[in-house]
């Protein structure tokens, strides 16, 4: 460090006055204006902004599809929708919620704030931030677009051999659905790496890992878990479209594959990738309840202790999803006990924000609302989850609405309701403004109502036999007023959401202006400036508390000795926060954008032919070596 | 050994999961030997894996035992990391330790042969 200042014309923040030093500081972290500069940014606000808004973008494309397939099963024998339709709509609907949408929203929220949380001025690896943006926007759109020229996959979500395999879906739907895997997964297993390396090392002094904000710890576990769960789906997707396009037999058991070890892979993905949505919501139920409470949280080391044990059980799961595939009934109670069991953490947890909303002086505005609502739903959710833990119950119920209601249950209340009570409360520190609190009750009731009116008599429909994905039934089943219920709730609950987006953009445009810390929070990303500059804090903030804003309401302690004309950022030791080093942060660049084309050209293009890894691997690697060519010395330096 | 005596406070952080997925591993992956042999091996696994589980328990434990009581916490408890990694640690082994126990038990009530 001393040799970065010795005998060099550095300015650094000590040599400025407040003023100065905040307009010199946006300049150096800035970005450029036009679309040259848009295409180059690596500020992780704007880069959290895009992922938040296309995750979102995604919810409402899935949730069209959940309407459209509600409308067609409003009635028996309704002719709305054709069998072939509803195939593509059902695997659109559970493809674009789980991986454009689940997997992704969590991660977007911790590209924006994480930074902001922890005191640092950008996220690690920025460029590999943007990167893996572009990618899982190109991962969607295609998809997508897939979908509208009727080429959507249409294999379910999970795309089980051997329907998906070469001898039952000819034809490229299946491909399009296993290389929008490759995309997502590319794109989530970056940004998972960025936020493991941002907590551990660019944590503002002080703040030692039991001063870490829950949300933090959430967004750390659940990076861990995406680094871990995803490289099975991966291999899983990646085997099948080898057996689909280059003649494998990896899941063939005609030519000696094994069709069941699709499903093994897949689900040491799927499982953990229930908590991969749902770890994220509890590190924003956390924010909401300790903020609306008025204290701090009640047992944050159980807290913490529930993230990471949730994080490991959830790798012994899995086969909980197979228990109908003849697996052994011994193999299968080990699952079953640690099924059984996971409810210990997530028990843990929720009787952890109970006691702090109970302990504090909880105020009842629109966050908390969806917060009380999440206890609600998810709790119910969790409780058929323990039923279909049960080897018994589950073969009885397998396929059925009975588990459509539960995982429903589960992830809408698990994910949907948290993120729309951290929208409501971080929108103003993304946009300095408001969200009317009176649209947002109406916004909470709504979705509380329509969604308990669309989910829950669907265990009921469950039980009366009503296998899912199926796009019809006969009258004389008796499922036909549930259904109708259950579509009334539909359209109830996106009715909610339609007034969610409104209230958003009437709010961006026109809110109430919010100031730096409207609800009065204590943690770091409270401290700066609503909307926040570019360089996040002036100087950045020494931790003493959990909830520093709360332990130094006059002035926060700050560090000094960063650069001023350069990028610079703190890099601090893993445990006790120590300020360690000074480190170069990466300038804005074209680099990952032009890496993200050739990446999406070679994964489109290998569904055509193989060759295209070939070629495309070259384009890639041109592209990655424009990213990392040598810098000038100084830059270097 | 100089560890073993002081401790390592995030132990049981990682032997009590470790101790657990290779339980989970070599058990599933008995079950058609137990069937054909009617071994029951499965306690066998679970005992030896509950011992790694609980030996990363005590060594988190020895950890918080031997680290310093300074710095003072601060008004939330907070600001001793290694005691605080530690605590974790005894608990993560002692979830995990009786989640190897309940497999052992399974394999105490099956005899593997069961579809």
């Amino acid at each position: 460090m001393s040799e970065l200042a010795a005998g060099k014309d550095v300015l650094r923040d000590t040599d400025l006055g407040d003023a100065e030093l905040s307009a010199r500081l946006a300049r150096t972290w800035g970005t450029a204006r036009g679309i040259i500069g848009a295409l180059s940014t690596v500020d992780h606000k704007i880069i959290g902004r895009r992922y938040i808004f296309t995750a979102i973008f995604f919810l409402f494309l899935g949730g069209l599809a959940a309407v459209a397939m509600r409308l067609q099963l409003a009635r028996p024998e309704s002719q709305l929708i054709g069998p072939d339709l509803y195939n593509q709509l059902f695997t659109m609907h559970g493809t674009t919620m789980m991986f454009l949408f689940g997997v992704p929203i969590g991660e977007a929220f911790a590209v924006y704030l994480l930074p902001l949380m922890i005191g640092t001025r950008n996220i690690a690896f920025p460029r590999l931030n943007a990167y893996s943006y572009y990618v899982y926007l190109f991962g969607g759109l295609m998809i997508w677009i897939a979908f509208m020229l009727n080429i959507g996959p249409d294999t379910g979500w999970f795309s089980y051999v051997p329907l998906a395999g070469p001898e039952n879906s000819p034809g490229k739907r299946v491909d399009f659905w296993a290389q929008m895997i490759t995309f997502t997964e590319v794109a989530g297993l970056a940004v998972a790496i960025q936020v493991i390396v941002t907590v551990f090392k660019q944590r503002a002094p002080g703040m030692t890992l039991d001063r870490i904000p829950l949300f933090v710890w959430a967004e750390l576990v659940n990076a861990f878990i995406i680094v871990f769960a995803l490289p099975a789906v991966v291999t899983a997707s990646a085997m099948l479209i080898m057996d689909r396009l280059v003649g494998t037999h990896f899941f063939n058991p005609a030519e000696g594959g094994d069709a069941l070890l699709y499903q093994h892979l897949f689900w040491f993905f799927g499982h953990p990738e229930v908590y991969i949505i749902f770890i994220p919501a509890t590190g924003w139920v956390s924010a909401i309840v300790v903020t609306f409470s008025r204290r701090q949280a009640f047992g944050y080391l159980p807290l913490v202790l529930s993230l990471i044990a949730t994080g490991f059980l959830s790798f012994g799961l899995w086969v909980h999803h197979m228990f109908t595939t003849g697996l052994p009934q011994l193999g299968a109670s080990f699952f079953t006990a640690s099924s059984m069991l996971i409810a210990i953490p997530n028990g843990i947890q929720i009787f952890c924000w109970i006691a702090t909303l109970w302990d504090g002086r909880p105020v009842f505005r629109t966050p908390l609302l969806f917060v009380i609502g999440f206890f609600f739903i998810f709790i119910a959710g969790g409780l058929s989850g323990i039923m279909l833990a049960s080897v018994p119950l589950d073969t009885q119920v397998h396929d059925t609405f009975f588990v459509v209601a539960h995982f429903h249950y589960v992830l809408i209340g698990g994910n949907v309701f948290p993120l729309l009570g951290a929208v409501y409360y971080w929108f103003p520190k993304f946009t300095g403004r408001m969200m009317s609190e009176r649209l947002g009750k109406w916004n909470f009731w709504l979705a509380f109502i329509g969604f308990n009116i669309a989910f829950f008599p669907m265990h009921i429909t469950g039980l009366m036999g009503m296998p899912r994905r199926v796009y019809t039934y006969l009258p004389e089943m008796g499922w036909g007023n549930l259904n109708l219920i259950s579509t009334a709730g539909a359209l109830i609950l996106f009715a909610s959401f339609v007034l969610f987006l409104y209230n958003m953009v009437t709010s961006a445009r026109s809110g109430p202006l919010a100031g730096d810390n409207p609800w009065d929070a204590g943690t770091l990303e409270w401290a700066t400036t609503s909307p926040p500059p570019p360089q996040n804090f002036d100087r950045i903030p020494f931790v003493t508390n959990r909830e520093p804003l709360w332990a130094e309401r006059e002035t926060l302690p700050v560090v000094t000795g960063l650069e001023v004309n350069k990028r610079e950022i703190l890099v601090t030791t893993v445990s006790e926060a120590r300020a360690d080093v000074r480190e170069p942060s990466p300038d804005p660049s074209l680099w990952p954008l032009l890496a993200a084309i050739a990446t999406s050209i070679t994964f489109v293009a290998s569904i055509f032919t193989p060759w295209a890894v070939v070629w495309g691997g070259a384009l890639v690697a041109i592209t990655l070596t424009g990213w990392f060519w040598p810098k000038s010395e100084e830059d270097e330096e | 050994m100089a560890r073993l005596r002081t401790g390592i406070p995030s132990a049981g952080i990682f032997m009590g999961p470790l101790a657990w997925l290779i339980d989970t591993q070599i058990n599933y992956a008995l079950v058609p030997w137990i069937c054909a042999h009617q071994v029951q091996l499965v306690p066998v696994v679970a005992f030896a894996a509950a011992v790694v589980s609980l030996a990363g328990g005590l060594l988190s434990w020895r950890a918080y035992r031997m680290s310093p009581v300074t710095p003072a916490p601060d008004s939330t408890g907070a600001g001793r990391p290694h005691r605080f990694t530690a605590l974790i640690g005894v608990a993560m082994a002692a979830l995990f330790t009786a989640i190897i126990v309940l497999h052992g038990i399974a394999g105490l009530m099956f005899h593997g042969c069961e579809r």
